[in-house]
């Protein structure tokens, strides 16, 4: 997505105060620097609110105001140029193009993430695959909710599932999905942009979930009812403090833990319906 | 040994909303880091301050590897929404358009104190009652040292 930066110039006393006050209109990140700070905010908002707060702000405080527009790029190019290839034990490698091919694992995912989230590296997307080990995809249909990059559900079909629907609010993801589903030559992915609500269908024997404890958490009731009976869902994406939260959220859902994985403070919950 | 620190970023972003958009992926991304990586574990670790603006300083080292620390939110989004106001007066010290009391001055210098170049709480709530002045609002009552 494209931005407009506001580079804010002002009174060191001033910075914190103008920070909060910008805050009340949809800017989402700022940035300090030595003599103020920059504000950013996603094109697509309404500037009228912008321009009205900014005119009612410099009666009350000085400060000189630059903005400039930030086209939408690949911001992760250089750490996607060179990242590790990653194993999970015999089972599966990932890596991506330029990486040699793996002679020792069962299955192997090509991924070209460029700025979606999934390669491995992380605990929760190593957590999951260990879990997928353990489960049967034959002729399954399976979700991939939060698909990031697209490995889960490109693993899935490298298992065997019959049909995956994979789902991502996130734009470069939904883009990514389709791109290494290309790659690995899988063509039983059928990649959405949206929240849940953009998958219509049920009926899911298998539900992989990687995103965060929140967006968990509102989505449990419509998970458990996209579910098969007997139908597994596997989360992951949150962190060991939130573990009681989890495990009481998943009961009162009337799912049944199956297994709770833990690496480096991250947590992966297998739960059937 | 300790790593080499290669530069640090001071953010503020939204408790659960961090993305790879600007400033967090060019900021992290020229350097090398995952931005993607640090999006998760921002985001994790902020799930019960979602959507609150939140300092966090990020450490980024040599190797491409990164800490961060998240700062208690800053006194000036905490006053505005001590006085659940949606804007500072207009016009400062001559427009109040907003009240705090010297009790939510405590809450938020107590909130602050770690963060605070503060001996004690009595001189965090100074300087919160002067970011609240310079806001444009009212710090109702007499300061309890007073009393």
């Amino acid at each position: 997505m494209d931005y407009y930066k506001y580079e804010i110039t002002c009174q060191p006393n001033f910075s914190e105060i103008l920070m909060a006050l910008f805050s009340e209109v949809p800017f989402d990140t700022f940035e300090e620097h030595e003599t103020g700070f920059n504000a950013y905010i996603p094109i697509k908002e309404d500037f009228s609110v912008v321009q009205d707060l900014i005119h009612k702000l410099k009666e009350q405080f000085d400060f000189q105001i630059n903005k400039q527009y930030i086209k939408a790029q690949n911001w992760n190019k250089k750490w996607e140029s060179n990242f590790q290839p990653i194993q999970i034990g015999d089972f599966c490698g990932i890596r991506a193009d330029f990486h040699p091919d793996f002679d020792n694992v069962q299955y192997q995912v090509n991924i070209n993430p460029k700025m979606a989230f999934g390669t491995g590296h992380h605990a929760t997307t190593f957590l999951v695959i260990q879990i997928m080990k353990s489960l049967s995809f034959e002729k399954k249909k399976v979700l991939d909710y939060g698909c990031g990059t697209g490995v889960l559900a490109i693993l899935g079909s490298m298992l065997g599932a019959t049909h995956i629907d994979a789902v991502d609010i996130e734009e470069p993801s939904f883009e990514n999905t389709i791109e290494n589903c290309e790659i690995n030559n899988v063509n039983n992915v059928q990649t959405y942009h949206g929240t849940l609500a953009s998958v219509v269908d049920n009926g899911y024997d298998i539900i992989l979930a990687n995103i965060n404890r929140n967006v968990i958490l509102k989505s449990l009731k419509e998970l458990y009812t996209k579910l098969n009976v007997g139908g597994v869902l596997v989360i992951s994406g949150f962190v060991t403090e939130d573990k009681d939260l989890m495990q009481e959220a998943c009961e009162q859902e009337k799912f049944v833990i199956q297994k709770i994985k833990e690496r480096n403070n991250w947590l992966c919950f297998q739960i059937q319906k | 040994m300790a790593k080499e620190v290669d530069g640090f970023i001071k953010l503020q972003v939204r408790g659960g909303s961090a993305n790879p958009s600007p400033p967090v992926g060019p900021a992290l991304g020229a350097k090398g880091v995952n931005i993607m990586e640090f999006c998760k574990r921002f985001n994790a670790k902020t799930q019960d301050q979602q959507g609150k603006l939140l300092p966090v300083v990020i450490s980024i080292y040599k190797d491409k590897s990164f800490d961060f620390v998240i700062k208690t939110p800053p006194a000036a989004v905490q006053l505005l929404e001590a006085a659940k106001l949606k804007k500072g007066s207009s016009v400062p010290n001559r427009d109040k358009v907003g009240t705090v009391t010297w009790d939510q001055i405590r809450v938020i210098a107590e909130i602050k104190m770690p963060d605070l170049n503060a001996f004690n709480v009595e001189s965090g709530m100074r300087m919160v009652a002067g970011t609240a002045r310079s806001m444009g609002l009212l710090v109702s009552g007499t300061p309890p040292w007073e009393n």
